[in-house]
């Protein structure tokens, strides 16, 4: 059929229409032909005092044309940034409240529109200026179907980087008028509550804080409707870009998704590789094995560890770690508190070492870390330096007690290493 | 099926005894008449807001106003084996509108002055005396009438047309009704001079039909009596009605068809009371009476047919409507799986929701009547108002006219015809609550104004003269408004034949005026809805010209033109018809231009005719109404400028093979497309929200034209031996396009997506085109000539053999758009399927 088809189209295009174009139309791109900006941003925020409560001031449609223009810097594609667009020109930015979602088809991150203010309400909350309607003693979201007589898009978005860089962050009333509702970047500044909380709760929108180098603060705010609420804050130092925005003497910011927390580097940072639950332990890797009186676990008030009493048996007895990746680790330290009782005089107590654990101890190649201090009255602390030849994925150590004659106690055992 | 058996087997049994041989012609004509019949559609439905003329003129045929062609009414090797075969895929010859065609009636137009096409149903079930009209093949020279783009029809009614006979037939079907009973009889010309015909017919039973749920009873009756006064003038009164009811099938969106494994399903209905009741209901009648005079005098060479007629009736259409209430249509958009999934939802409501489907739960998939009649009862109980009814959307009409057709031969090469024709019209348009559902009484409001303006009482009644009136059954709410249309309409034409050449041309002048008078001052528009608009008036004119020379008498070129300007229709003249006396703006004639040029052959073995054909419609007008997202509001959306160019070839080829049978080829291969952008003026419905008008360019040059396949073809062979006919058909159809909704192509909702988000934009703009597709058909018939007195005859014809059930007839774009999210599926197309394997049996009788 499709052979018959070419041959027709041929024919006809050959006979009746040769040198028709036949593609089919596209819509251009929406262009903004109506009076050109007269207004900057600065400008018409300038028109509203702003006072110590919320108010507003009517942009009549009576009075001469006010016409900005500016670039979109909201979406609310993830969420963030609920119904309203913030748009800046270079003198300042402005947010236009506008009652939809998914604003962000429409208005896209960094396209050019053109909105003629006239009809509008100019105000504020809580100190940011906005534009909308004033209604029930605040500023309201202009009703979706009217927004088309307001905003004009103009040609295709274009991507758009934020023209502020703050490293430290002022006193609300400091900030100029013409830095808030704009994209700003913060550079080198981390989360107070970096790897300890999510972005926001999950019932109401939450403030985060942001410490800048210089130790200012600024307030991260999140909708609980954004869709990346549950994720955690990063840790570390990195920039944030966002929207500058104030709540009374306040100064926030508001993130469009995550790609706008960048560069976040953890630095290095001591961290706990072995977290030891002695009335557990045997069923959480630590093992033993060798002959005589055995490994148990000594659970009272006063002590909680690992405990061996060879009561006059002969005794050669390891208790083994579980195995510890040391392969991303530096200066990893090994420390524990331990005692013994009763000494015989015939037994040794060692701390060895290996990265090659045969599952025995008896036929496994071990390295020792001398310990230096014994004690009979108190428990002594010992921390023992890893060498370098320790740092390997198959890391274990064991504690061996050879003798008959005395117990020995230990507990504290922590495994610490450097983490990048 | 045990039906068709019995009477298969009672049609053996009546047969059985004898035959006859003549009236071989008749025979032929008699079966391609019966099953013009048949291609009458189930009443379909468009979108609830898809047209403002919705539920008028011959919409009754079908979702895409698809009328027969020029049937069994002339030589033409093309049209005779097309126009059936063609039917299943709703083909329209050279993509053309109905309105571009004419109907006459004694010469008498019976184009609708509303929507310009003729009204169908007006005869419906008839058959036996509208079956042999008169055809004005394309833009050949006029005859009857003076003929427009897409030809023109004439049915001569005159009681002496009809010779003497009684005459019956049954037929059953498993379409849109199963049984269908005619009854003719007609005198002849007596020795005084009187003839009389009359004709009776009823239509009912859907226990075989296609669609569940779509009820079907018809009546009709026509009586035609004539006078031969003296020589040469003859008095002709015809009068005639058909009274057609019926329950119409949805259109739906495909997710609905799959789910359901059907192509058939039919959202109208819902069980009530253990019936299965329909909620759109259509009801056509509208009489004609004619009263024709004709003079031929002794010479021969002269006809003049003067007509007087008045046509008037009803064609309404129920409908639920609802108040604060959700909507009760089971395939709405939220009421599907996939609404649920675009919502986040994929386990608990999606869940439910399938398993309705899936199962075909019918108090989900069907209308849920108790629930309706459950909410406006507790809503009773608390004395409030009702929340859902059934209303009736009413289109009453009354024209008076006339017209005076000539035709003289001057000299033996030239031949002139001519001829006026005078009509006046008003259509009432309104519409009343049919059934309150249990409910207590109704307000009328308009709920799409009362949430917008809270402040301002007066705005959302919509009749002020009548605010708060508490309507009950009967009463008429929301809108009234009368159409008022005159137009004349006269025309000329000469024929000019010699040996080898023959040429014709000729001219039509004429006017149109039109205005509105509204019945009801709307609160949102109190100072333009009531009383008159201001009078549009337009001029109309048209010119043809053809020239035909002949090589031979074996063959022929022809090459034919026609050059019109039509005025607008009333249907697009107002910018809110149904509230609102104000014009759109800009309204201006619709310019055609057509030309064809053909090769005939005529040899007794081969007939042939190829042609090539170019239609250029301009600045055609066209209204819509539907729900706009982003202005969250009604809007009427005029499309002015609209600019087709329809190209194509026809095939027409016909071989004798021996002495029983034929081969047949013939086909269409065409291009249409809108060759031009469209302008937009919109407006919303329900107030002020959207500040004055909003103007849009539809980006839609190069777009194809929908409403038919453009591509159609048919191989056939005809086998005629001993009085047996037999036809098999193998049919393709292709270039089937979806209706584009205009506002997809507009920078409002594509805005910079071309750009920056290519896929999106073609998901949004890209034109859908449907699978092309092969149907088979056969027939056969057979006739009886019993004691050289009677004469029986039956004819079974089968079509689409194969049961192929993919065939698109009509698919469209909602106008309806996501704007929150661009999700073109969250609206997705509607379309109509063409039915499997259908079969019609007709016996027929005659003495």
């Amino acid at each position: 059929m499709k052979y018959i088809h070419s041959i027709f189209s041929v024919i006809i295009a050959a006979l009746l229409f040769a040198g028709c174009d036949l593609t089919p139309d596209v819509a251009p791109v929406p262009t903004y032909d109506g009076p050109a900006a007269n207004t900057t941003i600065a400008e018409l925020i300038a028109m509203h005092e702003i006072g110590s409560l919320d108010s507003y001031v009517h942009l009549s449609e009576d009075s001469a044309d006010i016409v900005i223009s500016g670039i979109v810097t909201t979406s609310d594609k993830h969420g963030n940034c609920y119904k309203y667009i913030n748009i800046e020109d270079g003198t300042g930015g402005i947010q236009i409240k506008i009652n939809n979602t998914a604003l962000y088809n429409k208005y896209r991150l960094g396209q050019r529109v053109y909105v003629k203010c006239n009809g509008l309400d100019l105000g504020d909350y809580r100190k940011l200026p906005q534009l909308g309607y004033w209604a029930n003693d605040g500023m309201e979201a202009i009703p979706s179907a009217k927004a088309s007589r307001y905003i004009f898009c103009d040609g295709v978005p274009e991507a758009f980087e934020p023209q502020i860089v703050l490293t430290s962050i002022p006193s609300a009333d400091a900030i100029s008028p013409g830095w808030y509702n704009r994209l700003v970047r913060l550079e080198n500044c981390y989360f107070v509550e970096g790897g300890m909380a999510t972005f926001c709760d999950a019932n109401a929108a939450t403030s985060r804080d942001i410490k800048m180098a210089d130790g200012t603060t600024i307030t991260m705010r999140t909708s609980n409707y954004a869709d990346f609420i549950n994720e955690m804050l990063p840790v570390g130092n990195g920039n944030v870009v966002g929207i500058l925005t104030r709540y009374n003497s306040t100064v926030q910011i508001v993130i469009r998704d995550l790609d706008d927390v960048q560069d976040f580097v953890t630095p290095p940072h001591t961290e706990n590789l072995l977290t030891v639950n002695y009335t557990n332990a045997f069923n959480e890797g630590w093992l033993q094995s060798g002959t005589g009186a055995e490994w148990s676990i000594f659970n009272n008030t006063s002590f909680t560890g690992f405990y061996i009493n060879a009561n006059s048996t002969a005794t050669d007895r390891w208790l083994v770690s579980p195995n510890i990746n040391l392969s991303a680790v530096e200066a990893p330290s090994l420390s524990f508190d331990h005692r013994i009782t009763g000494t015989g005089g015939n037994e040794t107590m060692k701390l060895y070492y290996t990265t090659n654990y045969t599952g025995d101890a008896t036929t496994t190649e071990w390295h020792e870390l001398p310990i230096s201090q014994f004690s009979s009255s108190t428990l002594v602390g010992h921390t023992a330096e890893l060498p370098a030849d320790a740092l390997a994925s198959n890391f274990r150590f064991a504690f061996r007690y050879n003798g008959s004659g005395s117990a020995w106690y230990i507990n504290n055992i922590n495994l610490k290493g450097i983490v990048r | 099926m045990k039906r068709t058996l019995l009477l298969l087997l009672a049609l053996l049994f009546i047969c059985g005894t004898a035959y006859s041989q003549d009236k071989v012609k008749a025979k032929i004509k008699k079966q391609k008449a019966a099953t013009t019949d048949t291609l009458v559609r189930s009443g379909v439905d468009g979108d609830t807001y898809s047209d403002v003329s919705e539920g008028q003129g011959d919409e009754d045929e079908g979702g895409a106003n698809y009328v027969p062609g020029l049937l069994h009414s002339s030589q033409d090797v093309y049209t005779n084996n097309t126009s059936y075969t063609f039917s299943i895929a709703y083909f329209r010859n050279r993509g053309l509108d109905n309105r571009y065609q004419n109907v006459c009636l004694n010469g008498f137009s019976a184009n609708s002055l509303v929507t310009g096409r003729a009204t169908y149903s007006q005869w419906g079930g008839l058959n036996h005396i509208f079956r042999y009209p008169e055809a004005l093949t394309d833009l050949y020279a006029p005859t009857f009438t003076f003929g427009n783009a897409g030809g023109a029809t004439n049915y001569n009614l005159r009681a002496s047309n009809f010779r003497k006979q009684i005459r019956a037939t049954y037929s059953l079907n498993n379409r849109t009704y199963s049984n269908r009973f005619i009854l003719t009889g007609a005198t002849g010309v007596t020795k005084k001079g009187w003839s009389v015909a009359g004709s009776l017919s009823a239509r009912f039973g859907n226990a075989l039909s296609y669609v569940e749920g779509t009820t079907y009873n018809s009546f009709g009756g026509f009586l035609a009596v004539e006078k031969k006064l003296n020589s040469e003038n003859w008095l002709n009164l015809a009068a005639f009605a058909s009274y057609t009811s019926r329950g119409m099938q949805s259109n739906s969106v495909q997710e609905a068809y799959d789910l359901l494994n059907d192509h058939y399903y039919n959202a109208n209905w819902g069980w009530y009371n253990g019936q299965q009741r329909n909620a759109r209901v259509r009801t056509v009648c509208e009489p004609v009476v004619l009263l024709t005079h004709t003079y031929v005098p002794k010479s021969n060479k002269l006809n003049l047919t003067t007509t007087l007629a008045t046509t008037f009736g009803r064609n309404n259409t129920t409908s639920l409507n609802w108040y604060d209430a959700p909507d009760p249509r089971p395939d709405y958009y939220r009421y599907l799986p996939s609404y649920q999934i675009s919502n986040g939802d994929t386990n608990g409501f999606y869940n439910d929701i399938l398993n309705y489907w899936t199962s075909n739960d019918q108090s989900y998939t069907q209308i849920n009547w108790d629930k309706l009649y459950e909410v406006n009862q507790l809503a009773a109980l608390q004395g409030k108002r009702a929340q859902y009814m059934v209303e009736n959307r009413i289109y009453d009409h009354i024209q008076v006219g006339g017209s005076s057709n000539l035709a003289a031969d001057l000299t033996e090469h030239i031949k002139l015809t001519a001829g006026i024709d005078i009509r006046g019209m008003r259509q009432k348009n309104y519409k009343t609550i049919d059934d309150l559902l249990g409910g207590l009484y109704w307000l009328d409001v308009d709920k799409f104004s009362e949430g917008d303006f809270p402040d301002d009482y007066n705005i959302q009644y919509n009749d002020l003269n009548h605010m708060n009136d508490t309507l009950y059954e009967g009463d008429v709410f929301g809108y009234s408004y009368d159409y008022h249309i005159y137009t004349q309409r006269a025309w000329a034409a000469a024929l000019f034949t010699f040996n080898h050449l023959e040429f014709h041309l000729g001219g039509q002048i004429g006017g149109t005026e039109f205005w509105r008078t509204g019945q009801m001052r709307n609160g949102r528009f109190q100072d333009e809805s009531y009383g008159n608009s201001e009078k549009r008036a337009f001029l109309e004119g048209a010119g043809k010209l053809g020239i035909t020379y002949k090589i031979n008498g074996r063959n022929y070129l022809m090459l034919n033109g026609l050059a019109e300007s039509i005025a607008p229709s009333v249907l697009n003249a107002f910018v809110a018809p149904r509230i609102r006396n104000k014009y759109v703006e800009n309204l201006q004639n619709e310019k055609v231009y057509a030309a064809d040029l053909s090769y005939i052959l005529k040899y007794p073995a081969i007939k042939m005719r190829l042609t090539a054909y170019f239609t250029q419609i301009m600045d055609a007008t066209r209204l819509i109404s539907f729900y706009h997202d982003d202005f969250a509001s009604m809007v009427n959306y005029s499309i002015s400028g609209i600019d087709q160019r329809h190209l194509g070839v026809e095939l027409g080829l016909e071989v004798k093979l021996g002495s029983m049978f034929s081969l047949i080829l013939a086909g269409n291969y065409g291009d249409y497309r809108y060759s031009d952008r469209a302008d937009v003026t919109m407006n919303a419905e329900n107030g002020t929200d959207i500040e004055g008008d909003v103007e849009r360019t539809v980006y839609w040059k190069n777009f194809h034209v929908s409403g038919t396949p453009q591509a159609a073809g048919t191989i056939g062979l005809k086998f005629n031996h001993n009085y047996w006919w037999v036809n098999i058909n193998a049919n393709y159809f292709d270039k089937i396009y979806c209706d584009l909704n205009p506002e997809r192509r507009t920078t409002g909702a594509t805005g910079p997506l071309y750009y920056s988000d290519p896929d999106l934009y073609h998901r949004i703009a890209d034109q859908t085109r449907m699978k092309g597709q092969f149907t088979l058909d056969a027939s056969v018939s057979k006739s009886w000539r019993i004691k050289h007195k009677y004469n029986i005859g039956f004819n079974l014809s089968v079509t689409n053999l194969l049961n192929n059930k993919n065939l698109v007839t009509t698919a469209w774009e909602q106008y309806r758009f996501d704007y929150t999210n661009y999700n073109v599926d969250k609206f997705g197309n509607k379309y109509y399927y063409a039915f499997g394997t259908t079969f019609y049996l007709g016996i027929n009788f005659q003495m």
